[in-house]
């Protein structure tokens, strides 16, 4: 019987020698079985992969930035971000885990996308995610930012270990392109999408 | 104008609320847990609070139940800001008594109207 692609997506990895779970951009993983790393492409989007050091439990989001013309602390790209790095912290904290005890390793935020009106992208997702962990007290252990390649990493958070694969420039265009598209779905979501409010 | 009591561990979140609450011509407290909260609570006798759920030394749901045994929280609107979704957190929500639950991301525009309606 094979694996159901959507209900477990885990597959074997030989460039890693590794079973390895794939997350998609907008989402993100956190994983209690040692044995399995976490894998995700990115071009111009970045990613935090962050552990408790004590137990190992830890895992990764996948997330970018959308231009946001307003600019202000309280606007949409923002809130983006932010709600990217809480989903993923939360999870770990819920397992048990301190604040104190997590750490960090960043990448992407490549300059993938040749598109004049988004040269910038990947670094404003780098900027935005430096400051997020330096402001939150979270220990930054590596990064790889920045760079005109796409990257496949791989996180492994029982030990921490993280691999980087660069990208072809022909999967670096592939790369790029998807993510102008995400890009343009969140601006236009950013209009419907709103709280979920219940009063008791 | 209301004065709003806003609680949470992220440094990020805190000025997001704050800039938005400002915006909407309120006055605005800031917490950084449950703790300072309770103190904040006392001090300046808010007329709203939104408290995030998940915060060290103590989180969301122990503050309201600490300050609903207050006489400044007693009757107080108390609404809970979180990433969390799960029906049991929901129903201890209910349990200490607050007033609301709403999934972040925020929504600013809605975060005003559930301020001038409650408040």
């Amino acid at each position: 019987m094979s694996a159901d692609p959507i209900l477990n997506p885990v597959y074997f990895e030989a460039k890693v020698n590794s079973k390895v779970f794939p997350v998609l951009p907008g989402y993100h993983k956190v994983m209690h079985e040692p044995d399995v790393a976490i894998t995700t492409l990115l071009g111009s989007c970045v990613a935090a992969c962050i552990r408790d050091s004590n137990t190992g439990i830890g895992g990764l989001n996948h997330f970018l930035l959308p231009r946001d013309r307003s600019e202000n602390a309280s606007g949409f790209s923002a809130r983006y971000g932010v709600n990217a790095m809480e989903v993923l912290i939360n999870e770990i904290l819920r397992t048990g885990a301190r604040k104190q005890d997590l750490e960090a390793k960043v990448f992407g935020a490549g300059n993938v996308i040749s598109r004049a009106e988004m040269t910038n992208v990947g670094q404003q997702n780098a900027e935005f995610v430096l400051s997020y962990l330096r402001e939150e007290g979270i220990r930054l252990l590596a990064s790889d930012l920045g760079g005109d390649r796409a990257r496949r990493v791989f996180y492994f958070p029982s030990t921490g270990k993280a691999r980087v694969l660069n990208l072809s420039n022909q999967d670096t265009a592939k790369t790029g392109a998807a993510e102008v598209s995400l890009e343009q779905r969140l601006r236009v979501e950013k209009k419907v999408q709103a709280s979920i409010v219940e009063l008791f | 104008m209301s004065c709003v009591l806003a609680v949470d561990d992220t440094r990020a979140l805190r000025v997001m609320l704050g800039e938005c609450l400002k915006k909407g011509g309120h006055e605005v407290v800031l917490a950084v847990d449950g703790i300072e909260a309770l103190d904040k609570l006392k001090e300046h006798r808010p007329d709203i609070v939104i408290t995030d759920l998940n915060m060290p030394r103590m989180n969301g749901l122990d503050f309201i139940e600490a300050a609903r045994k207050e006489p400044e929280g007693r009757s107080l609107p108390m609404l809970l800001l979180t990433t969390e979704t799960a029906q049991s957190l929901k129903d201890r929500a209910k349990a200490v008594k607050a007033t609301g639950w709403l999934t972040k991301p925020f929504d600013p525009n809605q975060i005003l109207s559930l301020v001038e309606q409650l408040a």
